[in-house]
């Protein structure tokens, strides 16, 4: 990437961040409302550029500074410096050298702040260079107080009342200017970037009023207008930005309104005395105070901190439901089904027989025929049910940490209550997890303590030994090695479900009772197909209005870790792949792109080629084109969820050997809207040697749109 | 209300025997059966004619379903493929195929017959000793997997692969001592000689040959499960020597057939019920023999299992009709039926289970089931307990799925229609039965033979 592309994002972002934003035309907009008094904008810009000169020499992280991380704090200082002070001729080295100390604080700081506490650094960098500023010029008096430009009201738009004049200009403020004006613009940007944030800047605004009017504070004095600014952002970040936007968020607001009102009184007060403006540092004690405290709850439930790179609250929203639906249990470590075949859930999670407090989550499993039977001829003996003797296998790599065998097996219906577990070997898979299986068949058991094991090796076989009156086994995840400790709720990774005339796949989830379950098996082609690895290259071909186009991609790995596709275009699509299925987690870019269309036709894709299968996934509705939905949905994402979108995955077997997936997206509405919907239908076609051969959908003209992976040796 | 007449029975003298399981194991009784899944058997005739083959869908599926859940409850990985030769009716081939199941031909013509049904070559495994070359040719093009049996065929193969300059996948049928009698070892390479291990070396110097698996065929019928543990075992040590000293992942292991249906063969007393291994012990057996070399799960090869007759036996019956009873000279009761051993083979081999269609009361005679070619050898089924079975009443025998119906031929009469008892209670003839038309639109008449 040019170094010139680097430095005009990074000005125009170091702009948007203010208000959360991450669009460049945003950033624009607020660099056009600071140039309303054009001295002032261009020592804004001044100071943007240098903060990101600066950190470019020492050579920090491109990204980040690219992201506006290390400008904002120095634009806002510079503003902050020409909006309080009158400029003379020691305007431009002071400014400079405080640019500089700047920019250190806020290197620490943000940086500390994002490593110690997940947190961002907010503006109390540019506050704490402010300060300083402040008080070195209390010392020196080089520059004169600017006491026109300070906080007060200036009536512009006579012709509307004086709060809607005051929260413009509020919004004024919060980009160093006094000027109704910039607050339009400012006003205007965020209509344009997030319709929740609107909302939530005026509802912040009204509950500010709400105070205001309850202190009895006037609402044009200095005090009245810095706790109105501030529970503006505070709104804004706590009702969308920093939290996920949800029916919640107004509550937020008013939280945050309420506490940011008492923070700006004290704060203020205890400032005046040593004649510091408060400035937005209401906002960010705020703000911090409550986000960091918030990490510390047991479960998060609708109040969801941000734990992704931030975009508009609507596609943190939508990020944040997509993510929801489709990984809620998602966990690092994939474990097995502890048999091999298909067996039945007899007893499940608060079992009607022993699946009782401590031991709760646990499993019986059984073998049932096509007649639904546990067992063949009278069932009086052991040997007559289908599950005795069969293998039991490890349901994760581990450690074998306890086994007990040499109990004896018990006749049919009896039980041996004495030693209730039976014959029973426990796994200490690392990170606190056990696993244990009871019941097995008397010296069948092929491992000893201290034995390592990986997932799928035979542990031993099905008994009836201890607590059970028929054939079966005990499965639970526990917290310890001993036997029988309580258990744990832990989700088996891929399994499939019979559901009779399909078998469906379950991720990351938990068994049902009489569920008959399996595990996926695994192709080994369709597998290596889709091993997307660091620095793999495709080429995919297509035709767009009559002309061929060729696309190039490339698998990448982001700092965080994170693998990714990267067209030539420069969309990209983020994903993951444990041992059996891979998905698609993100897409960023245009929506002609080859890659566009293979995020949404493949968005999971497990390694099998079992024909029965079927799975399904959600798309984020945001990824769909029609803005008229977009709208719609985003003005009533806040109460409930008016769209969905799926996608149905059926696989088959070509005549010719190669798999095809199909994938039959439908978009639909609930509620009022339900009579919008369409389907799409999406085909991957995988080569039977394991290759990715093409994928292609119908078009509403009923054109067949097909995009063709090229082969190396062909290019 | 009309009397019912008395059917008129001989007296005979009859040796008193306690309990059913003597000596010489469960007498050779009959059982009445009215109805073929719910289908009357008098109906049955009277529609299609005797004698009847009928074949049960509901019975093959529930048995391959049966055996698949046997064998997948003990290994990860498993892959059944229908034995054409066992029964290569297409109706059957069908049902089998959509249970899942490949097809395993050992000609030509069942290799068309697999094609011609919708197999995809890529679930083929072509055996046999003898392929021919246009054959071979088909199945590297349509990438079927060719179980070599022979250095011949393997020289041939490598020829055949550099000359149409295609890859073929290919796996080795090895032969070896499991400790049963009779050895088979004319099929495939000899393992304990290093013959099997020969041909692997000589496959993987050829780049046009991709060995994907090892295959055995132990022999048929075999009554001892720990034959095809040892058979398991080897197979799977070969496995591992061509892992790691080619460094070459094999796909499959095949493990043949050879496992008994529910027949009882005529040399064992005891019936088949209570003589044969279950198919749990077979699958435990072979399971455990892969899974004791302790192999990593995912290093575990796929388990391919070719059984034929212990799928389809019990599917089929031969439906046939008294044509008469007489006595013979040392006293014995015969019975003549309307089907000869031509269509049933497996007479040869098995004391087929009897049924009839009434009950025709508690006295029972030796008897012999003769059938009705004008052959000596024509014996369907002797040493069976039965009462004297009116003349036009019918005599089912049961377990004649596998064989029968391949191997039958048309001698003397000609062969009869088959049908399929289908799911939903409907019966379909899935192979017509042949008429003198059938015969002679084969046969060309020299002309000057030809009347003028």
């Amino acid at each position: 990437m040019s170094l010139s592309i680097i430095i005009i994002d990074s000005v125009l972002f170091s702009y948007s961040q203010i208000f959360f934003s991450n669009r460049r035309w945003f950033g624009l907009l607020v660099l056009l409302a600071t140039f309303i008094s054009p001295v002032h904008g261009s020592i804004i810009l001044f100071s943007n550029l240098i903060t990101n000169i600066i950190a470019l020499l020492l050579k920090y992280e491109q990204k980040k500074i690219r992201e506006g991380f290390y400008g904002f704090n120095g634009l806002l200082l510079g503003g902050a410096i020409s909006f309080f002070y009158k400029p003379n001729e020691y305007f431009f080295p002071i400014l400079l050298i405080f640019l500089i100390i700047n920019f250190f604080i806020n290197a620490a700081i943000e940086n500390y702040f994002a490593f110690a506490f997940n947190l961002p650094g907010l503006s109390f960098p540019f506050l704490l260079s402010f300060y300083l500023f402040a008080i070195f010029n209390s010392a020196l008096h080089l520059f004169d107080f600017n006491t026109e430009m300070f906080f007060q009201s200036t009536f512009h738009l006579i012709s509307v009342s004086t709060e809607i004049n005051l929260f413009l200009q509020n919004l004024g403020f919060l980009v160093l200017q006094n000027s109704i004006i910039s607050g339009l613009i400012v006003l205007i940007a965020i209509l344009f970037f997030s319709r929740i944030m609107f909302l939530l800047s005026i509802v912040g605004y009204l509950f500010a009023l709400f105070y205001l009017h309850f202190f009895r504070i006037p609402i044009d004095s200095q005090l009245g207008i810095l706790i109105s600014l501030n529970s503006i952002i505070v709104s804004i970040a706590l009702g969308g930005s920093l939290i996920i936007p949800s029916n919640r968020s107004f509550v937020l607001s008013f939280l945050g309104v309420s506490v940011v009102t008492i923070f700006t009184i004290v704060l203020s007060t205890l400032l005046q005395k040593v004649n510091l403006s408060v400035f937005v540092l209401p906002f960010n004690f705020t703000v911090f105070l409550i986000i960091y405290a918030l990490k510390f709850r047991e479960s998060s439930g609708e109040v969801v901190l941000l734990y992704f790179k931030p975009g508009s609250p609507e596609e943190n929203y939508y990020y944040h439901k997509n993510q929801k639906a489709r990984f809620e249990k998602y966990k690092f470590i994939n474990v097995g089904l502890p048999f091999n075949g298909e067996w039945t859930v007899s007893q499940g999670f608060d079992g009607e027989f022993t699946h009782k407090e401590d031991w709760r989550y646990a499993f019986d499993f059984v073998v049932t025929d096509e007649k639904g039977k546990t067992y063949d001829n009278t069932g009086t003996k052991l040997e007559d049910y289908h599950c005795y003797g069969l293998p039991v296998c490890a349901t994760y790599k581990g450690k074998v940490i306890k086994v007990i065998d040499g109990i004896d097996e018990n006749e049919v219906g009896k039980v041996n209550i004495k030693q209730n577990w039976g014959n029973t070997v426990i796994i200490d898979h690392g990170q606190g997890l056990f696993s244990a299986v009871s019941h097995l068949k008397k010296n069948t058991i092929r491992v000893k303590e201290g034995d390592e094991v990986e997932k799928g090796d035979v542990l031993g076989n099905c008994g009836n030994s201890g607590r059970s009156p028929e054939p079966h086994i005990h499965f639970q995840f526990q917290k310890n090695d001993k036997l029988g400790a309580a258990t744990i709720k832990f989700p088996f990774g891929h399994y499939l479900v019979n559901r009779g005339e399909f078998l469906e796949l379950k991720s990351y989830d938990y068994p049902l009772k009489d569920e008959k379950i399996q595990k996926l098996e695994i192709n080994s082609k369709i597998k290596q197909a889709f091993n997307f690895e660091y620095g793999d290259k495709f080429e995919v071909q297509f035709k767009k209005d009559e002309k061929v186009v060729k696309e190039i991609w490339e698998v990448k790995v982001d700092p965080y870790n994170i693998p990714y596709i990267e067209a030539s275009t420069g969309s990209y699509a983020t994903f993951f792949a444990d041992e059996e299925v891979f998905y698609f987690t993100s897409y960023v870019g245009k929506k002609k792109d080859a890659l566009y269309h293979f995020y949404l036709a493949a968005i999971q894709i497990p390694f099998t080629s079992m024909n029965k299968v079927r799975w399904n996934d959600t798309y984020p509705i945001s990824i769909f084109t029609n803005k008229l939905i977009m709208i719609l949905s985003d003005a009533l994402i806040l109460i409930y969820n008016p769209f969905k979108a799926e996608g149905n995955f059926t696989i088959s077997e070509e005549e010719n050997g190669d798999y095809l997936f199909l994938n039959r997206i439908e978009f639909f509405g609930n509620g009022i809207f339900s009579s919008i919907n369409w389907s799409r239908d999406y085909k991957v076609i995988v080569d039977k040697n394991g290759f990715l051969k093409s994928f292609y959908f119908i078009d509403r003209k009923n054109i067949k749109n097909e995009f063709t992976f090229i082969m190396e040796e062909e290019r | 209300m009309e009397k019912q007449k008395k059917v008129y029975v001989k007296p005979i003298i009859t040796k008193q025997k306690t309990g059913f399981v003597g000596k010489f194991g469960k007498a050779g009784l009959h059982s009445v059966l009215e109805k073929i899944d719910g289908v009357d058997i008098e109906e049955l005739v009277e529609k299609f004619g005797s004698p009847l083959f009928v074949i049960s869908e509901k019975t093959i599926r529930a048995t391959q379903r049966k055996a698949l859940r046997i064998f997948k409850t003990r290994y990860p990985k498993v892959q059944f493929a229908w034995s054409y030769k066992t029964n290569y009716l297409n109706a059957v081939c069908l049902v089998f195929h959509e249970e899942g199941s490949w097809a395993e031909v050992v000609s030509e013509f069942e290799y068309d017959k697999a094609k011609l049904l919708g197999v995809p070559g890529n679930k083929i495994i072509y055996n046999g000793p003898h392929k021919s070359k246009s054959s071979l040719i088909k199945a590297i093009n349509d990438e079927a997997f060719i179980h070599i049996d022979h250095f011949d065929e393997l020289f041939s193969l490598i020829e055949l692969t550099e000359e149409i300059k295609k890859t073929a996948k290919v796996a080795v049928r090895v032969n070896m001592d499991t400790g049963i009698y009779p050895k088979w070892d004319r099929f495939g390479l000899n393992y304990e000689n290093g013959e099997a291990y020969e041909a692997i070396r000589r496959i993987m110097l050829s780049d046009k040959l991709n060995l994907v698996g090892l295959h055995c065929h132990i022999g048929t019928y075999i009554l001892s499960t720990d034959a095809f543990k040892i058979a398991a075992y080897k197979l799977t040590d070969l496995y591992k020597r061509v892992k790691y000293e080619f460094n070459h992942q094999l796909d499959y292991i095949d493990i043949g057939g050879g496992i008994p249906s529910k027949n009882t063969l005529y040399s064992y007393y005891l019936d088949a019920s209570v003589s044969i291994p279950s198919l749990e012990d077979y699958a435990d057996a072979i399971t455990s023999g892969i899974i004791e070399h302790g192999l990593k799960s995912d290093e575990l090869p796929l388990l391919i299992l070719e059984s034929g007759r212990a799928l389809i036996d019990e599917a089929g019956y031969l439906i046939t009709t008294v044509v008469a009873n007489k006595r013979l000279s040392n006293g014995k009761q015969a019975i003549i039926v309307d089907a000869g051993v031509n269509l049933l083979f497996t007479s040869f081999w098995y004391k087929h289970k009897i049924s009839t269609t009434e009950f025709y009361g508690e006295v029972r005679d030796e008897s012999v089931i003769y059938g009705n070619l004008c052959m000596n050898i024509d014996v369907l089924r002797d040493g069976v307990f039965l009462p004297p079975v009116p003349v036009g009443k019918q005599i089912i025998f049961h377990n004649v799925g596998a064989y029968n119906m391949t191997q039958w031929m048309q001698f003397i009469n000609l062969r009869p229609n088959v049908v399929m008892i289908m799911e939903d209670g409907s019966v379909e003839v899935i192979r017509k039965a042949e008429t003198l038309n059938t015969i002679n639109e084969l046969e060309r008449i020299p002309e000057k033979l030809l009347k003028k």
